[in-house]
């Protein structure tokens, strides 16, 4: 297995406590620094703080979805990468996701060796 | 207002008209019940005289009489009229402006006109019909039969053609709710797929991170049985999405395309490498001969195909192999046979408990899914096979 960068910042933005904490399991076993933020309120002002270097959104979350957070993740940095992770497959949200310049857009429920792969790539 | 009920002064007149000659019956027979005809000419003398022929023609008419065509605005605006009779040269309007004013009461249409004058002309005739007359007559030569039937054809045509644009109306907004009620049903099956697939996720999930180590070391023992978990987590996501899939309500939009069937088959075979590997089954596809492009929908034939291929994993063993092939179906001109056989399999009897009670109850070895027709063979491999045309558009189809 490929070791990543040392404490390279992941943020993880999703509502889901549980396949939150099974994410943020996987990445620290890898050597990543994990933040999560369970709405796209929060992910912001997680997001100042924690200055990510890549982004795992969810796009169906309470308050705004993980295109509204992408775009403010965007402002605060036109180049960090992120990755939208669905639970709904329609065509058009794989769209929208390549149109707004996601690095990554993966099918709940997802191969986490693939998605440990986008990540390390991002 | 000056114009006359001519109507009412003729009906004491009828006596005297008796022996006048008696209303033309094919004409009075398509007249409706009560037909009010709008008579519009500065000459009330020649007005008078139109009314009374018109009366005598059907009886059940009624005329109205307008100088002007101030007269007859005011008219229309305050009571329904089936038909207007104009002179064209009118005090204060120009009689072709008039027709497009002169709407009904509803004033969802204009009311029709048939335009009469002592200053005809050819060019003023097609001027008439342009600007939305229904008939041209000179007086000079008007026959009142002619004009009869011309109020008859003026008054059927608009009815139809108003109850052609309500009818019209009527389906728009029928559409608009369809494509309302498809959006909200969209909508829930979003938020079903989201509620169904997110806790599966976090099953899936926690079941790989043990797999992989992450919580510590295990057992072979435990990792067979995890790895049994995982495949039943996949198989549990394709029967959502099947059902997912199968509460759409037929969309406008055809998903029909283009697509190359070894492409389809051979993604469809990557969701089930974890839950083959889990059950000790090799899955493999094959093609013969050569397999042209066809038209489907890839997501219908992708479920299809996911799920027969779920059937002959359940029916399989370790000591099974599925086989999904792709070849010119020998027995249908024009026709992809997909087949997809495991062997060797479980008995027949096994083998038919792994169909639904649906599927069993259709009594021959023949089933549907989707817009396909599978066929069932059960011996010592059980095969499920379907065609798909490859010159066949169903957009096109009626």
């Amino acid at each position: 297995m490929t070791q990543p960068e040392a404490e390279k910042h992941v943020l993880i933005v999703e509502d889901d406590p549980a396949i939150a904490r099974a994410l943020e399991l996987r990445l620290s076993a890898r050597g990543y620094a994990v933040k999560t933020a369970f709405d796209a309120v929060s992910a912001a002002t997680v997001a100042r703080r924690f200055t990510p270097d890549v982004a795992l959104l969810d796009i169906s979350m309470p308050g705004g979805d993980g295109f509204l957070v992408a775009e403010r993740l965007q402002a605060m940095n036109a180049n960090m990468p992120f990755i939208f992770i669905t639970a709904n497959s329609w065509p058009e949200l794989r769209e929208r996701a390549e149109a707004i310049g996601a690095t990554g857009f993966f099918e709940k429920p997802f191969v986490a060796e693939e998605l440990m792969q986008a990540i390390e790539a991002a | 207002m000056s114009n006359l009920d001519l109507s009412q002064e003729t009906a004491a007149q009828d006596s005297a008209l008796s022996t006048v000659s008696e209303p033309v019956a094919s004409e009075s027979a398509n007249w409706p019940s009560r037909t009010t005809v709008l008579l519009v000419d500065a000459d009330v003398e020649a007005g008078k005289t139109l009314a009374k022929t018109l009366r005598e023609i059907n009886p059940r008419l009624e005329v109205v009489h307008a100088d002007t065509g101030r007269e007859a605005l005011d008219y229309t605006e305050a009571h329904p009229v089936d038909c207007v009779i104009l002179e064209y040269a009118l005090p204060d309007y120009d009689g072709l402006c008039l027709i497009d004013m002169l709407r009904s009461a509803d004033d969802l249409s204009i009311v029709p006109s048939i335009i009469i004058t002592d200053h005809g002309s050819e060019a003023l005739a097609v001027d008439a019909i342009h600007a939305g007359a229904s008939d041209y007559f000179r007086k000079a030569h008007l026959a009142p039969e002619m004009l009869a039937k011309s109020v008859t054809h003026a008054v059927e045509r608009n009815r139809l053609t108003r109850a052609l644009s309500m009818q019209k109306h009527q389906l728009g907004q029928q559409l608009l709710d369809f494509e309302r009620r498809n959006e909200i049903h969209r909508l829930q099956r979003e938020e079903m797929a989201h509620r169904l697939l997110t806790p599966l996720s976090s099953v899936q999930e926690f079941v790989s991170l043990v797999l992989d180590g992450i919580a510590g070391p295990i057992s072979d023992q435990q990792g067979k049985y995890l790895a049994y978990a995982r495949g039943a987590c996949q198989s549990l996501r394709h029967s959502i999405e099947a059902m997912v899939v199968s509460t759409q309500i037929g969309s406008a939009t055809s998903n029909y395309q283009y697509c190359d069937l070894d492409r389809l088959v051979d993604e469809t075979l990557g969701d089930f490498e974890l839950d083959a590997q889990s059950k000790g089954v090799q899955i493999a596809s094959t093609i013969d001969g050569e397999i042209p492009e066809v038209r489907v929908d890839a997501q219908e034939f992708k479920q299809v195909l996911r799920q027969l291929i779920q059937h002959a994993l359940n029916a399989s063993n370790e000591a099974s192999y599925i086989l999904v092939m792709l070849e010119v179906d020998p027995s249908l001109a024009h026709n992809v046979r997909v087949s997809v056989t495991a062997h060797p399999s479980l008995s027949e009897q096994m083998n038919r408990s792994y169909l639904s009670a649906t599927e069993r109850k259709a009594g021959r070895e023949m089933f549907s899914k989707g817009n396909y027709l599978i066929e069932t063979r059960f011996d010592s491999e059980l095969q499920f096979s379907f065609s798909v045309p490859t010159n066949s558009n169903p957009d096109e189809e009626g």
